[in-house]
């Protein structure tokens, strides 16, 4: 049997409604500055008027014709994610590298403007690019031709669970030896106006607030819905021995993975399915509870799901949670849906190497009936050694990831 | 170079990329990187932007001056 591997993260890549990593990102996540704004207004007009949305132009490479929106955005943030593992045009160590992409909805412009020329404007045929570009693995396939990418190539679509997932099962793979190297992550780009109307029937969304910027407030007790966000986020993965066989900087070791299925309704949570998962990415760590320093929370700001997510630390962390900080930051970036996981670990990680807390912003009313440590509004400086990332789906999937500082940390198995 | 090859070249250009003033009737499609699929999606493109529509039948354009005649020939005809 293959000697089990450990794995680390050597690079982080993020293009997001609050600015790139490398660059800003953290700097506005960390003070709890939003990224929701209005969008604008089309024609027709959408029925959903905010969202966290980009409006700086997608530097993905591409020459000529754009792909979708969706690979555009994970073009972008896997070429910052490669660059800073130090492999971008050194094809000795991409060659072989896999890819595991999460995405919710997949290439959404594509299919919304496929079903417009058709149904809105009567056009018997669509571009022959049509399917190639909106097929759910045209953007992990786009990264592979880009980057020469010959590896394992795979596209995970578990809702909101999905780039959790996909890291995850990276970790699953490079652990066992299949692969030595993964660039995994997820993109989402869905703010269409068919999409915005499928999500406006839902009654999951939040309504404009007073001051826009503040719409999403998870943990608050005057929460009242999720705004929905886009952008892609993707982590370098590799085994331990790998990365020091390269000489590449550890940002972290990605120690832990869970993955469960509540089997009970198609949108609403369950504790027991959610307890599952994070039980199991602990045993899979090889951690008790109490070594959990931050949790980066689902935390969508629905005041269903909250209070059941927050029902499920209770249950896993008993006393412990007294002593956890745990945040939401979908209140700036939005709900990324299938790149939130990715995201939101990457916030993590980055919040571990800073030694600084992001806040769960406009939690202007904090809940204390979820009894939860949501560290409100404002950030907070602490070390940090060991941190867990939560990604609960519609349809029931539940995703849990565990990073720890590299450093000093003995193996976990 | 009359409107349409005007046209066509600027299509080329904005689309692909490339420097227009490279693009000749003589430029092959493969070398300003249009493999089969590409084609497809650039005739189809120029379809609705010239509100025309071409024979299936026909050979596939070689050359942006077999692109330009079948364009100008399908212009001419309607």
């Amino acid at each position: 049997m293959t000697e089990l591997q450990r794995v680390v993260v050597t690079g982080i890549g993020v293009v997001s409604p609050v600015g790139n990593w490398p660059g800003p990102f953290f700097d506005n996540v960390a003070p709890g500055n939003s990224g929701i704004r209005r969008l604008p207004v089309g024609e027709p007009a959408a029925p959903v008027q905010i969202a966290a949305w980009i409006d700086a132009p997608i530097d993905d490479g591409s020459k000529g014709a754009p792909p979708d929106r969706v690979t555009q955005l994970a073009l972008a943030a896997s070429r910052y994610a490669l660059a800073e593992a130090g492999l971008l045009d050194h094809s000795e160590w991409l060659t072989e590298m896999g890819i595991h992409l999460g995405t919710g909805s997949g290439a959404s412009a594509t299919t919304d403007q496929a079903f417009y020329r058709l149904y809105g404007e009567k056009r018997d045929r669509l571009a022959p690019m049509t399917l190639p570009r909106g097929i759910n693995n045209a953007a992990a396939s786009e990264l592979a031709i880009r980057f020469g990418l010959t590896g394992v190539n795979n596209t995970y679509s578990i809702a909101c669970a999905s780039s959790s997932s996909a890291i995850g099962e990276a970790l699953r793979a490079i652990r066992h030896g299949y692969s030595e190297r993964i660039l995994a992550g997820g993109s989402e780009a869905l703010l269409t106006y068919g999409i915005l109307h499928a999500w406006d029937a839902l009654h999951a969304l939040a309504p404009p607030d007073a001051h826009v910027e503040a719409s999403c407030r998870p943990f608050s007790s005057d929460r009242n819905g999720l705004v929905l966000g886009e952008g892609a986020a993707f982590l370098v993965l590799e085994s331990l021995t790998s990365a020091k066989g390269r000489g590449a900087t550890i940002l972290a070791e990605l120690a832990g993975y869970g993955t469960s299925c509540d089997a009970t309704h198609i949108t609403h949570p369950t504790s027991a399915g959610q307890v599952k998962a994070i039980r199991q990415a602990l045993s899979d760590a090889g951690l008790e509870p109490d070594i959990i320093d931050y949790i980066n929370a689902h935390g969508t700001g629905t005041p269903a799901g909250d209070a059941v997510e927050a029902q499920s630390l209770r249950t896993v962390f008993g006393e412990h949670l007294s002593a956890l900080p745990v945040s939401s930051t979908k209140a700036v970036h939005g709900h990324l849906l299938g790149a939130g996981g990715a995201i939101e670990l990457a916030i993590a990680i980055l919040a571990m190497q800073k030694g600084v807390i992001p806040p769960t912003a406009h939690c202007r009313i904090p809940d204390s009936s979820l009894g939860i440590d949501m560290v409100a509004e404002r950030m907070r400086q602490q070390a940090l050694d060991t941190v867990l990332s939560n990604s609960f789906a519609f349809g029931g999937s539940n995703s849990v990831l565990i990073a720890r500082r590299y450093e000093g940390h003995p193996t976990c198995f | 170079m009359n409107d349409t090859e005007n046209r066509l070249y600027d299509m080329l250009a904005q689309q692909l990329a490339i420097p227009r003033e490279g693009i000749t009737r003589d430029t092959t499609l493969e070398q300003i990187g249009l493999d089969s699929l590409a084609t497809i999606e650039f005739m189809f493109q120029i379809e609705d932007s010239f509100d025309i529509r071409f024979d299936q039948t026909g050979a596939p354009p070689i050359t942006v001056g077999d692109v330009l005649d079948q364009v100008t020939a399908k212009l001419e005809h309607d």
